[in-house]
C-alpha cells in the first residue's frame, strides 16, 4: 500500500475538522519523512479525527491503520534488546563500537523497512522489529546452552545480531514469501547505509547478505555452504565466522516465534478478517492459542505452551506447529546442524496444550449489542465454535457511571499489582490510558455504541493481560459489588 | 509533577539539541534522516493547535519509540541527548 495514498486521505478526512485543526493535520502530514508516514496516521486517526469522521474514512486504510495501532500495541514501548550481558558462557563481549553501529543498523532497518514490511500484507503476521527483538531474545536461549569451546566470538555475535534485524527487509519490497530472502539479500548488498553500519567490510556484508538469503525455509540446510571466512572489523575485531552455523541458529530461532505476539488481537479486526481471509484468519487464530516458546536449559528441550477451548482446537493446534509452521520440520532438519555446538540439545518438541474455558477468549469471542426499547440484548458469538449466548438486560446513562467507576477499580487494582519491572507492564500502560480516555469521553459527552465497542475492547485485553499476569480475570479485581445493570457485556460473559 | 507546559517545552529542547547533533554528522534534511525527522517533530509539536493534542503526540512518540521515556522522568533535571 503507498503510504502516500494513506496521508491523501488523512489530508481529505482533515476537512471534516475545525479550519485551525484541519490546517494543523494537512501540514503535518505534508511535511512528513516517508517512513514516519503510518505512525502519525495512526495517531491522528486515535486522537484526532472523531468517530464521526473516522466512518468516513475509506475502509481499507482504516483497516490498515487500525492494523498498525494494533502492531504498536503489541510492540509496547521495548527497549532495544542485546545478547546477553558479557561474562556469561555463550559469547564474548560486544565492544561498544559493535554496539553502537548495531544499534544505529536496527534504527535504520526498522525506520526504513520493518515499519512498512507488516503493511505489505497484513494478512501474514507480524515481520515487524517486534519480531527480530524476540528471535534475539530466541538467539539468547540458544546460545546459552552452548558449550564453552563453541561460543560465538564478538564477531559472530555482532553478525548474527545484524543477521536477525536484517533477514525480513525484503518483505517491505515485496510480499510474496517465496522471494523475501533474495530481495533481503540484495538489499543488504546495495543499502549504503546498511553497508556502512556493516563497516564498510566487504567480508561481513556477504556474511549478513547470506544469513538473510539462508533464513528461508525455501533454501535446504544442507546446501548451505559450510563457509568460514576471516572478517576483519576496522576496531581490531578479527575471527572466524561460523557461516552454517550462524545460518541455522537464526532459521530455529526465527521458526520459534509463533505465539500470540505475531498476530491481530483486536476483536473487530479479526472478524475482519474472518471474512476477508478466512485461511489467514485460521492461520492468525493459531498463533493466538501459543502463549509462549521457550529453549529449556535443564531438559535441553524446547517447550511449546498453548491454550485451547475445546479438542477441535487443540488438534489444529498440534496440526499447525506440526504442518503448517514446519516448526517441528525445522527443528529436526536444524538441530542435527547445531549438535557439534549444542550436542544434547533435542529434536522433539515439548508440546504442553492445555483446555481451558476462560483463557484465550479474545479473538474468539465477537460481541455486539442491540438496543431496543431501552432493553440491551447482548449476543456473543464465539468465533471458532459458532456457538452463541443471549441475555437481556436494562440500561440507564445512571448506570454507565457506575460501570465507570467499577472498570477504574479495577485498573487502580491492576496498577497495585503488576510490578514496574513486568514485560507487559508498559503493555498495561497503554490499556490503560486507552479506558480512562473512552470513560472520560463517556462521562463528558456521553456514551454511544462505537464507545461502547471500544470500551468492550479493552476489557478483552485487560482480561487477557490480568489472567496472564495474575491468573484471573479484570473484572474480579474490579471489587465484589459486581454492577447488576450497568456491567459492559464482554466482561459478563468472560469474567464469570 | 510535570506539567504539560513543562514535558513540551522538555521534549522540545531534548528535539532540538539532538537535531543540531544529526545535522551536523548527516549534513543536511534530507529523507530518511534523522535530522528531517526531528526537525519534522518540532515543527508538528509546536504547532499542536490544544494543550491535549500536545499531550497526546508526546504519548504517542514515547510509546512508538520516537521520544525516549526518561526524557519525562521528574527527577531529571538535565537532558541528555541521544547518541546520534
Amino acid at each position: 500500500m503507498a503510504t502516500t495514498s494513506v496521508l491523501d486521505e488523512m489530508k481529505r478526512l482533515a476537512d471534516y475538522l475545525d479550519p485551525i485543526t484541519s490546517a494543523w493535520v494537512k501540514t503535518s502530514c505534508g511535511s512528513i519523512p516517508a517512513y514516519l508516514s503510518m505512525n502519525h496516521a495512526a495517531y491522528v486517526y486515535k486522537f484526532v479525527f472523531p468517530s464521526d469522521v473516522r466512518a468516513k474514512m475509506n475502509p481499507h486504510i482504516s483497516y490498515m491503520i487500525q492494523v498498525e495501532l494494533e502492531r504498536m500495541s503489541n510492540q509496547g514501548a521495548s527497549s532495544s534488546p542485546k545478547l546477553r550481558s558479557p561474562g556469561d558462557s555463550s559469547h564474548d563481549v560486544l565492544p561498544p563500537y559493535t554496539e553502537t553501529l548495531l544499534n544505529k543498523l536496527q534504527d535504520h532497518v526498522t525506520r526504513t523497512y520493518l515499519q512498512t514490511a507488516s503493511l505489505a500484507n497484513p494478512s501474514y503476521a507480524f515481520h515487524d522489529e517486534g519480531h527480530s527483538e524476540r528471535i534475539i531474545d530466541y538467539l539468547n536461549q540458544l546460545t546459552s546452552l552452548h558449550q564453552l569451546t563453541h561460543r560465538l566470538s564478538s564477531v559472530e555475535h555482532f553478525l548474527v545480531m545484524a543477521g536477525a534485524w536484517t533477514h525480513d527487509i525484503g518483505f517491505a519490497q515485496s510480499s510474496a514469501r517465496g522471494v523475501h530472502h533474495e530481495q533481503a539479500r540484495d538489499i543488504v548488498f546495495t543499502d549504503d547505509s546498511i553497508r556502512a553500519y556493516l563497516d564498510n567490510n566487504e567480508t561481513a556484508i556477504e556474511v549478513v547478505a547470506r544469513l538473510a538469503y539462508n533464513h528461508s525455509s525455501k533454501v535446504d540446510v544442507i546446501s548451505i555452504e559450510d563457509w568460514r571466512p576471516m572478517v576483519e572489523l576496522v576496531r581490531g575485531q578479527t575471527g572466524v565466522v561460523r557461516v552454517k552455523h550462524l545460518s541455522c541458529l537464526l532459521r530455529l530461532a526465527d521458526a520459534l516465534d509463533i505465539d500470540h505476539r505475531r498476530t491481530i488481537r483486536n476483536p473487530v479486526l479479526f472478524k475482519k478478517l474472518r471474512s476477508d481471509n478466512p485461511a489467514s484468519y485460521a492461520y492468525h487464530l493459531c498463533h493466538q492459542r501459543i502463549q509462549s516458546v521457550r529453549v529449556n536449559p535443564q531438559s535441553r528441550q524446547i517447550d511449546v505452551q498453548a491454550l485451547v477451548r475445546t479438542k477441535t482446537d487443540k488438534d489444529r493446534i498440534k496440526r499447525f506447529i506440526n504442518e503448517r509452521l514446519k516448526l517441528r520440520r525445522e527443528v529436526k532438519t536444524l538441530v542435527p546442524h547445531l549438535w557439534s555446538c549444542i550436542p544434547d540439545l533435542k529434536d522433539e518438541l515439548n508440546l504442553d496444550i492445555q483446555c481451558t474455558t476462560l483463557a484465550p477468549a479474545l479473538p474468539a469471542s465477537i460481541v455486539t449489542e442491540e438496543f431496543l426499547n431501552g432493553k440491551a440484548r447482548v449476543q456473543a458469538v464465539d468465533a471458532v465454535s459458532g456457538e452463541s449466548a443471549s441475555e437481556g438486560k436494562s440500561s440507564t446513562s445512571a448506570h454507565q457511571f457506575d460501570t465507570c467507576a467499577y472498570y477504574e477499580t479495577g485498573l487502580h487494582q491492576l496498577r497495585n499489582r503488576v510490578k514496574q519491572d513486568h514485560p507487559r507492564y508498559s503493555e498495561f500502560l497503554v490499556y490503560q490510558q486507552r479506558l480512562t480516555e473512552n470513560i472520560g469521553h463517556s462521562r463528558r459527552y456521553g456514551d454511544t455504541e462505537a464507545r461502547k465497542a471500544e470500551r468492550s475492547e479493552m476489557i478483552d485485553h485487560l482480561n487477557e493481560l490480568s489472567l496472564s499476569v495474575l491468573g484471573m480475570p479484570f473484572t474480579d479485581l474490579c471489587g465484589s459489588s459486581t454492577p447488576t445493570t450497568g456491567q459492559e457485556p464482554s466482561e459478563r460473559l468472560r469474567g464469570n | 509533577m510535570l506539567t504539560m507546559r513543562e514535558a513540551v517545552q522538555r521534549a522540545i529542547r531534548w528535539v532540538d539539541q539532538t537535531e543540531d547533533q544529526a545535522l551536523l554528522i548527516e549534513g543536511s534534511y534530507a529523507d530518511g534522516g534523522r535530522a528531517r525527522r526531528l526537525h519534522w517533530m518540532k515543527n508538528t509539536l509546536l504547532t499542536a493547535p490544544t494543550e491535549g493534542l500536545q499531550g497526546d503526540l508526546l504519548d504517542h512518540w514515547i510509546g512508538t519509540g520516537l521520544l525516549p521515556r526518561d526524557l519525562f522522568k521528574s527527577d531529571l533535571s538535565e537532558e541528555q541527548p541521544e547518541e546520534v
